[in-house]
């Protein structure tokens, strides 16, 4: 919609402009590992379900 | 279920009505813009389309717009394969998970449920690299440049497949697990290899389930900009979703063609959507509450007699087992016990009286047909 204009990059679309758009592999690297950390919590909950569900 | 939907409280008949009319805003002004000429377009909002005088040229002309076929069957051409290859894949390792243990498979089953949360951003950079080095360089007719890596249906297809791996593993396997252990059981006892098995009773016993995953995959692959995007260099490969945005950014102002485009992408999800529907919602449904319901009926033994060779073996034997009930026959050798489960089975043949299953008399019915299977415990 706004392509990332205006302040309004997410993570998503400033890792794919670094990487694709200016070329810059490292950054985009960095800004999809970033990603990574940040989901890594919610890996943690769904195992601990999962593990609660398979336990009942 | 039917009972409690009919039961729901008007409010949230209002919620879901409008929110499913909220959905379907984008997809009803996409459908009017199409179908609008190109300064009607421009000069005045979709909501005025009323009383307007509306073209059909749109649609022609959109799928005719620059390489738009191509990339129509280029669309088809990375989404049937990669659906297909997820659903092999991914059925065979749930087999592996619900059913065969091997060392490491929790292990390997909670690395599954882990990379569901895993955005496939993170793998574009790396996926790409390691494609670029290993593209083969081969000119392949109809399938474009390279045999293998970065602009290849090949390489397209392994990276979709990868990406919906996760999920359609750990729902298929959720599926099969739910499945009753005394099916697999007894088709052990009869000699069935795991490769038997697999085809000749978990697959056709999990229809739903992998209907249902059919079409969340296809609707994924299809939609996909991202993955095309970036693995997809060469033009001549573009899917629908990458051509479409590539109009955008070359015609600029012809919203009317955009539009037309877009609502003939939209339409082949749909075929597939309404054509696999009614195995999908049961899909959900069944993934959702864990379980399987046996097959259960009555059975009925209306004066059955049966005579070996001037030997009574039952006589008139009048007996109802009602849907679910579970029933014992006890009695000394020789009463009848083994020859009545023979006669229901099939193996035996009535003399007189009628036997029913559910209300299907079965006693003139070969036992192949019968529905019923016997095992003789010694």
């Amino acid at each position: 919609m706004t392509g990332g204009r205006f302040d309004t990059d997410v993570v998503a679309t400033l890792f794919f402009k670094q990487a694709f758009v200016n070329q810059d592999f490292g950054v985009g690297s960095a800004l999809a590992f970033i990603l990574l950390l940040a989901v890594v919590p919610l890996m943690a909950v769904s195992i601990r379900c999962f593990q609660a569900e398979e336990a009942a | 279920m039917a009972a409690s939907a009919r039961a729901a409280p008007a409010p949230l008949h209002v919620v879901v009505i409008g929110i499913a009319v909220l959905w379907s805003v984008p997809t009803v002004v996409l459908l009017i813009s199409s179908f609008r000429p190109p300064e009607a377009i421009t000069s005045t909002g979709w909501w005025q389309a009323a009383g307007e005088a509306l073209t059909l040229s749109n649609l022609p002309r959109g799928a005719r717009a620059a390489g738009m076929g191509r990339a129509f069957a280029n669309s088809l051409l990375i989404t049937v394969p990669a659906t297909l290859l997820v659903l092999l894949v991914a059925a065979a390792a749930a087999y592996a998970f619900a059913w065969m243990p091997f060392p490491g498979r929790n292990a390997l089953l909670l690395l599954v449920v882990a990379l569901l949360v895993v955005p496939l951003q993170m793998t574009l950079i790396p996926v790409l690299r390691i494609y670029g080095h290993i593209t083969i360089d081969v000119e392949m007719p109809m399938l474009g440049r390279n045999l293998w890596g970065v602009s290849s249906y090949t390489g397209i297809w392994a990276a979709h497949t990868a990406y919906g791996l996760p999920f359609a593993v750990f729902l298929l396997r959720n599926f099969f697990a739910a499945l009753p252990r005394d099916l697999i059981e007894a088709a052990q006892l009869d000699g069935a290899s795991d490769w038997t098995i697999f085809w000749r009773v978990i697959i056709p016993l999990s229809v739903p389930a992998l209907a249902a995953l059919a079409i969340f995959q296809f609707l994924w692959t299809w939609n996909d900009l991202l993955v095309a995007l970036v693995l997809l260099g060469d033009p001549q490969l573009a899917p629908m979703t990458l051509q479409i945005t590539n109009l955008v950014s070359s015609f600029g102002a012809s919203c009317e063609l955009l539009t037309a485009a877009a609502f003939i992408s939209m339409a082949v999800p749909l075929v597939v959507f309404f054509a696999f529907q009614r195995f999908s919602v049961q899909g959900i449904l069944v993934g959702a509450t864990k379980g399987w319901e046996p097959a259960m009926a009555r059975v009925l033994f209306d004066h059955v007699i049966k005579c070996f060779d001037g030997v009574l073996a039952v006589n008139d034997l009048e007996i109802e087992v009602i849907d679910g009930e579970f029933l014992v026959l006890v009695g000394p050798s020789g009463c009848g016990k083994s020859t009545t489960l023979r006669m229901l089975a099939g193996l035996d043949d009535v003399n007189e009286g009628a036997i029913y299953i559910a209300d299907r008399r079965v006693d003139d019915v070969a036992a192949k047909d019968r529905d019923i299977a016997m095992v003789i415990q010694t």
